[in-house]
């Protein structure tokens, strides 16, 4: 482990961003940077090391160092103005995030397929930044810093997820698959300790399923079992895998693209795609010959929105009494009477939000700010919008 | 009926928070939430809606109430914790009170939230007796508000349309809710997020759920093509009617460069005294960790772009308040006086959909603006009428028959919000979950009364690992540890309930522990999943 006390800071980041992950970042200090890829096993080439010999001492690991760091906040705390209050708090703080740590690290002895250095490394992250800043702040007499304001979850509703980013307080968080300290949020010790686990990486249940995201963009995810995996590339010479995307047409499907892949990635967007169109994809092992197989079963059928007024003009009306029950299919209705294009035409535009364009909107998520524009949009208006001082 | 009026003005707010409640610890965090919501939007949305009732102004305003903010605002244990916070709340207002005792500037501003926590208190323990759903209902029965309801747990319904049984459970459950504290069945439906997709009518259908909301491009892109634009519903397939919002009083309102609540005399979001006072005097106030967080004292107005702020006139403020509400009224005049004008006969309406904590909690004046917009409407103006879609529908029963794409009201207008790189990795584990609940469904016909009690909580957690909540947050990046917990958590406690049922060992113990925390549906059937 002192190899890495020889280590530039440059280096530390370098090796933490690799073994440690998304969290590594919060790590700011080369002690801290020490610390935690200690915790995590990372002495020197022991990546190939088993997860269960490597979990176990990662955890130890990680507590000690957190009981250093609490002890250290109690010293520092009593100098401090602060005094006991903050210090109990820094404790509380570093005793959670150590705890956190030795759970993650059980786990990993327990789960040795779900990614061990991935997991020990986030809690060895979790311990020692969270018991860093606590214990610093501490010595400083200052409040605990970095988390989210929770008021982010508002602001994001009610004004777009722009505006969480340009707050004056710490809105956002980085995403990371740590698990959040808990002496962050709550207050007392929870009175039923569940041991829940994580979730597994997949269930190997060959799901192969597609999902619309926007008009031009599919989301493909599937779960293959390791046995169908063999089965579709055994025999095959050098076998590469596909992604074969299908679009309806009349009598049948046409294949519109062949996507070189990983297999390993799980998960695909497919971009660009025509709008209103229904697709369905299949997975494809194919050797250096052109001869392919089938992996496992295609995906579900899934259809695009379509984008802009539809080319269809068929006025229909129905009468539908207010009392009477819904719930089964309704008629073909009859037809309108006479409309002409010129409103058709002008009600149209008035519907149309890019004639605000350049605005940003809101609504849960931000509302029309990214919608592509529909073709006939037009930024013509009959009647202006008086601004507030305009009025009369 | 209402030939007098050329045409209808709905405006809807929908409230909505996901179902934060956590009895393990003393305080939670993220049970700010719903006590900041309440103070600062549903008690004095409340407050407004009772005002005018007391003096007979007329009005008709429609509003979402989600099942998970219901059970919140049901929750005995939330009450009570809410109830102490506006203890404290009054406390520090009294603080400030005496310590601007001899600050000409904001003295006058400290007795006005000392009144106003005072009122906030007084109402919430006397006139509503901590049961704020019973005081929306009331109105509802006043005839002033249509109260519709939500998906069960606010799950992004295009996301899940594989599975019609889940899809199913999200609106049925939902409508049980709402008919068990509202006493009678929801006429609407705010859709999550307003997503849908085609053939999601036919499920609402089933429940006799009579319309629903899209936002614009939901009608403008319906085939066949609409004739009215968004000014008039569409009848779907299976006939409820979809509403669409109107861009225009929606960018009124919505809009960050321009809309109402941006203006400069406006009370400024982020100036709170929970931020801006020394910090041991602050301390007992704000997060137990110590972290600052807005308390709800603001004593600074807008003022402008820059960081510097004026001190806060509520005065002034209100009488912004007052010229907005009549600009917004005198926009949907003219407005609607060219619609009719072109509608050949046909009435149009205009529909104004926002969030409604976006009034009070961010725009603090919002609740006034609406105080202001309603008097106004009733006896300044002859052109429109305030109505709920229900009421359009009723007085209007024929309609276009159309078929909306698949939209939402996210950024981009489709699923992007809610199916991004930061979150699709929650679908693969929701899926499975559903695929296991639903098998659950087919297979466990006849239960024994503990596997009943195990298969009604795996539908809970099922339920609420698909609040759409939890994906956008992991967008948009603010609370993400806890929305990731929170989507770990229900699934694995619905996986541990699915194994257990399937083998035959349901640990009671920790089963009355989940259905104490995750309390949400107390009158669910998960029988809801069967497949049909």
């Amino acid at each position: 482990m002192s190899d890495l006390k020889k280590m530039t800071v440059e280096s530390l980041r370098e090796l933490a961003r690799k073994v440690l992950g998304p969290g590594h970042t919060r790590l700011k200090t080369k002690s801290e940077l020490v610390r935690a890829l200690e915790a995590a096993g990372e002495g020197g080439g022991e990546g190939a090391r088993a997860a269960g010999t490597r979990a176990r001492p990662a955890a130890g690991r990680a507590a000690a160092a957190t009981g250093k760091a609490v002890r250290a906040a109690k010293e520092a705390g009593k100098a401090a103005r602060e005094g006991v209050r903050a210090v109990a708090r820094a404790g509380k703080a570093a005793a959670g995030a150590a705890a956190e740590g030795a759970r993650a690290g059980s786990r990993v002895a327990k789960e040795r397929k779900t990614g061990p250095i991935g997991k020990a490394a986030a809690a060895a992250v979790g311990a020692v930044t969270g018991v860093a800043v606590a214990a610093r702040r501490a010595r400083e007499g200052r409040p605990p810093e970095g988390l989210p304001d929770p008021e982010g979850y508002f602001v994001a509703r009610v004004r777009g997820e722009e505006a969480v980013r340009e707050a004056p307080h710490v809105m956002a968080e980085a995403g990371s698959d740590e698990p959040y300290p808990s002496w962050a949020e709550g207050v007392g010790e929870p009175v039923f300790e569940e041991r829940l686990g994580d979730l597994p990486p997949g269930y190997g249940d060959d799901a192969f399923v597609a999902l619309p995201r926007d008009p031009k963009t599919l989301f493909l995810y599937w779960d293959h079992s390791a046995e169908t995996v063999r089965r579709g590339f055994d025999g095959l010479d050098q076998p590469r895998a596909q992604l074969w995307l299908f679009a309806r047409v009349e009598h049948g499907w046409d294949r519109i693209r062949t996507i070189e892949f990983a297999l390993e990635s799980r998960g695909y967007y497919v971009h660009e795609l025509e709008p209103g169109r229904t697709y369905r994809a299949e997975i494809h092992a194919v050797d250096r010959h052109g001869k392919d197989r089938l992996v496992a079963s295609g995906s579900n059928e899934v259809t695009l929105p379509r984008v802009g007024p539809s080319p269809v003009v068929d006025d229909r009306f129905i009468r539908i009494p207010w009392d009477m029950p819904l719930g089964r299919l309704l008629g073909p209705g009859h037809p309108g009477g006479p409309f002409s294009d010129e409103a058709r035409a002008l009600l149209e535009r008035l519907s149309d939000w890019t004639r605000f364009a350049g605005g940003s909107w809101g609504g849960s998520a931000g509302g029309m700010g990214g919608r592509p524009s529909s073709p006939t949009a037009s930024p013509s208006s009959p009647f202006g919008w008086p601004g507030p001082g305009e009025k009369r | 009926m209402s030939q007098d009026v050329l045409g209808y003005v709905s405006l809807h707010l929908h409230a909505h928070l996901p179902f934060v409640r956590h009895p393990e610890y003393e305080d939670f965090l993220e049970e700010d939430w719903l006590y900041e919501a309440i103070s600062e939007t549903y008690l004095p949305l409340l407050k407004v809606y009772d005002r005018l009732t007391d003096e007979g102004i007329p009005f008709r305003l429609s509003m979402t109430m989600t099942p998970p903010l219901v059970a919140m605002l049901r929750d005995e244990l939330l009450m009570s914790r809410y109830a102490r916070r506006l203890d404290s709340l009054c406390e520090l207002a009294d603080k400030e009170v005496h310590r601007t005792r001899n600050d000409g500037t904001f003295h006058g501003l400290a007795l006005h939230y000392q009144r106003e926590f005072r009122e906030l208190r007084q109402l919430f323990n006397d006139r509503y007796r901590r049961d704020l759903v019973a005081a929306f209902r009331r109105l509802e029965d006043a005839g002033r508000l249509e109260v519709v309801t939500c998906g069960a747990t606010h799950g992004f319904l295009p996301l899940m349309q594989q599975y019609p049984e889940a899809v199913r459970a999200q609106i049925a459950v939902a409508v049980t809710s709402h008919r068990r504290h509202f006493g009678k069945d929801p006429v609407g439906i705010w859709l999550p997020e307003c997503g849908y997709f085609p053939g999601l009518d036919a499920f609402l259908a089933e429940q006799n759920v009579r319309y629903f909301f899209v936002d614009t491009h939901g009608i403008t892109d319906a085939t066949p093509r609409p004739r009215y634009g968004v000014y008039a519903p569409l009848y779907t397939q299976t006939g409820p009617a979809a509403f669409g919002r109107d861009p225009e009083s929606s960018m009124q309102v919505w809009s960050a460069e321009s809309g109402y609540p941006g203006d400069a005399d406006y009370r400024e979001f982020y100036r709170d005294v929970g931020w801006d006072l020394d910090y041991e005097y602050v301390k007992p106030y704000i997060q137990p960790t110590g972290q600052r967080k807005n308390v709800g004292i603001k004593y600074f107005r807008i003022t402008g772009k820059t960081a510097h702020k004026e001190p806060y006139d509520p005065g002034r403020a209100r009488e912004r308040a007052a010229a907005h509400a009549g600009n917004f009224m005198y926009n949907r005049e003219r407005q609607i006086e060219h619609l009719s004008s072109r509608m050949g006969g046909v009435r149009p309406i205009v529909i104004s959909p926002y969030d409604a904590e976006l009034y009070g909690h961010w725009w603090y004046e919002g609740p006034l603006f609406i105080d202001y917009l309603v008097r106004k409407t009733a006896y300044d103006q002859r052109v429109f009428r305030l109505a709920t879609p229900g009421d359009y529908l009723r007085e209007n029963p024929e309609q276009q028959l159309a078929t909306p794409p698949l939209s939402s009201w996210g950024a981009g207008g489709y699923a992007g919000v809610w199916l991004d790189g930061s979150n699709d990795w929650i679908y693969r584990h929701l899926h499975k979950a559903t695929e296991r609940m639903i098998a659950l469904a087919r297979d466990y016909r006849e239960p024994a009364p503990l596997e009943q009690r195990a298969l009604d909580q795996a539908a809970r957690e099922l339920l609420l690992a698909q609040s759409s909540d939890w994906a956008f947050i992991m967008k948009t990046g603010t609370m993400v540890d806890y929305a990731i917990r929170r989507t770990k958590e229900h699934v694995l406690r619905f996986t541990r309930l699915h194994d257990q049922i399937r083998s035959g060992q349901i640990d009671e113990g920790w089963l009355r522990h989940v259905e104490e925390k995750d309390n949400i549906f107390p009158e669910i059937d998960y029988r809801v999943y069967v497949p049909r």
